[in-house]
């Protein structure tokens, strides 16, 4: 490997470790997760038993629970990367490491996507273990799982991407939290995070198509009731399609970051 | 000799928001110009220590972290070993170090050898390259029974030595050091200042140290730039300041009784120690402490002799 890659992947690699102990050593927020995922799964199954049982088909309870698992996981392991990017833009953090041999928004990502890789593993396993056990037969394969999974992840790392786009667009504005809790519940009702778009009207899911979240939830999650290596791979490309315009968006902010960053006083 | 930094007209200007009554300020908002740095010129020499003073609001750390590639100017130009900082700022950061008084660039809640071992990876350093670096530093900084302590839990004093040595991990030609005492006692102020100049004779370093305290400047640097209002008014030799306008000391006496006094010694008509002699012959004396005349005092002074 040539030393320049090598160089790259210890230095950052650093940060993926130190980032990981520090997740582990604060398990609070980590139980706290999964707690909420828990009582996410088991309040939906005991409304399952409750009024869906006689109404729909027996399978429905699976492919919810399932479709509900794998869009918490995006969204329950995406740390608040948002808010970190606009601290460190509003004290000039940032500009303290341009100075550095380093970007300084590798850094961060590499740190916070330590955090949700550990997120999503370990919501992944209680949550996988959970559902397994309300509902023994997944509506797909358990061969089709690890491509599932590994697409959802994707989609997990592209949403942590939005939300550090989204941090960066603290440079003009007074607060991201507003932007950055409309988007949370546009993720929610445009990328069919609760609910399956399927169940929305034709004019709205040609409108969800446009944005990110149609690719990066619903194309992906759905796949865990309806897979197929086509929608799978057309999963794939879109989410690729957007993580090259949200890196575009990213790239560009940051280089106007650079110069537009400024430290008042001392 | 080549100049290892060279600064010509630099000039920086900070566009700040006029707080308005209101909604004014949503639809008609108002701007005034600050001039943190104005039209500021000197060179520094590879191996010199220079000290860059003023009092708060002088442009002093705008002026370093325009040097140390942070800041971009508004207008002029600088060259910090042959770059343009803020063009190079990766070639630079390779070659220059900083520390800044009010900012750590330890991770608060690791073990500082942790820290440490981060900033040998930023720098690509090899691990043995790293590890015989560490070990001098942790030698001429004594901080080894401080490794494994968390920065969190660092006192200031203990704190700030461990920052100088994660600035130098890397062997940086140019340290610049902002504040470097900011907020110290005086047992270990002295200790920061004797560590620094130590570390720049040791391996040439040039040194760029900004700082209100003339201390700092006295027992660390050669050369002494003042600026105020972001503009230079006096660049030469410590001893030309000294000579000129640091011939004065205050010594603030407590006697027997409780009572405070402080008196003024001309250093140029009397020796600091002949006066501290009669001191102690006249009065029963408790407590003491010797003061270099404040900064905007000298400041004044350099302003009334050039009118």
């Amino acid at each position: 490997m040539p030393v320049a890659i090598s160089n790259i992947l210890h230095k950052y690699g650093a940060f993926i470790n130190i980032a990981a102990r520090q997740t582990l050593a604060a398990k609070t927020v980590l139980i706290g997760s999964i707690f909420l995922l828990l009582v996410l799964l088991l309040t939906y199954n005991q409304l399952w038993l409750a009024i869906g049982q006689d109404t729909a088909e027996p399978t429905m309870n699976a492919t919810f629970l399932w479709y509900l698992l794998f869009g918490e996981m995006i969204i329950l392991s995406t740390p608040k990367i948002e808010r970190i990017l606009e601290q460190d833009i509003k004290d000039g953090t940032l500009a303290y490491y341009l100075n550095k041999p380093i970007s300084f928004f590798a850094m961060r990502f590499c740190e916070n996507l330590s955090t949700m890789s550990l997120n999503f593993l370990t919501l992944g396993i209680f949550g996988t273990f959970t559902v397994w056990l309300l509902t023994p037969t997944p509506p797909f394969s358990w061969q089709e799982f690890p491509l599932i999974v590994a697409l959802v992840y994707f989609s997990a790392t592209i949403n942590l991407l939005i939300f550090a786009a989204i941090g960066f667009t603290s440079l003009w504005l007074e607060q991201v939290r507003i932007l950055s809790m409309t988007v949370q519940k546009l993720a929610f009702i445009l990328g069919g995070a609760i609910f399956p778009l399927s169940i929305y009207p034709e004019w709205f899911i040609d409108f969800a198509r446009y944005t990110p979240f149609y690719a990066i939830y619903y194309l992906t999650i759905k796949l865990s009731y309806d897979f197929s290596y086509a929608g799978a791979l057309q999963a794939f490309c879109l989410n690729l399609l957007w993580l090259g315009l949200i890196l575009g968006f990213i790239w560009g902010a940051y280089k106007h970051l650079q110069k537009k960053v400024n430290i008042y006083g001392g | 000799m080549h100049n290892i930094i060279e600064v010509n007209n630099l000039t920086k200007k900070f566009i700040l928001k006029k707080h308005q009554k209101g909604l004014k300020n949503l639809f008609h908002p108002a701007y005034q110009t600050l001039t943190a740095v104005n039209n500021l010129s000197f060179a520094i020499k590879p191996g010199e220590r220079v000290a860059f003073i003023g009092p708060n609001g002088a442009g002093k750390s705008t002026t370093i972290k325009m040097l140390s590639a942070i800041l971009y100017p508004t207008s002029g130009e600088a060259r910090v070993l042959d770059l343009v900082p803020w063009d190079n700022r990766q070639q630079l950061s390779y070659n220059i170090g900083t520390v800044f008084g009010q900012r750590s660039q330890l991770w608060y809640h690791l073990p500082v050898q942790d820290s440490f071992a981060l900033i040998g990876k930023i720098y690509d350093l090899s691990e043995i390259t790293f590890k015989k670096r560490l070990s001098h530093l942790v030698r001429l900084f004594e901080v080894r029974d401080l490794l494994n302590t968390p920065t969190r839990s660092l006192s200031l004093g203990q704190r700030m030595r461990c920052e100088i040595v994660a600035s130098l991990i890397h062997k940086p030609k140019v340290l610049f050091l902002d504040e470097p005492t900011i907020g110290l006692d005086i047992t270990a102020k002295a200790i920061i200042r004797n560590l620094i100049k130590k570390q720049a004779l040791e391996e040439e370093t040039t040194l760029l140290l900004t700082s209100h305290d003339t201390d700092d400047m006295e027992k660390v640097c050669q050369r002494v730039i003042v600026i105020n209002k972001g503009k230079l008014i006096f660049d030469d030799s410590l001893s030309s300041l000294r000579d000129s306008y640091l011939n004065k000391k205050y010594v603030e006496f407590t006697t027997e009784s409780g009572e405070k006094i402080r008196q003024e010694i001309n250093t140029r008509q009397t020796s600091v120690k002949a006066a501290l002699d009669k001191l102690v012959k006249d009065y029963h004396v408790t407590d003491l402490t010797i003061e270099n005349p404040p900064m905007e005092e000298i400041i004044k002074e350099i302003y009334a002799r050039g009118d």
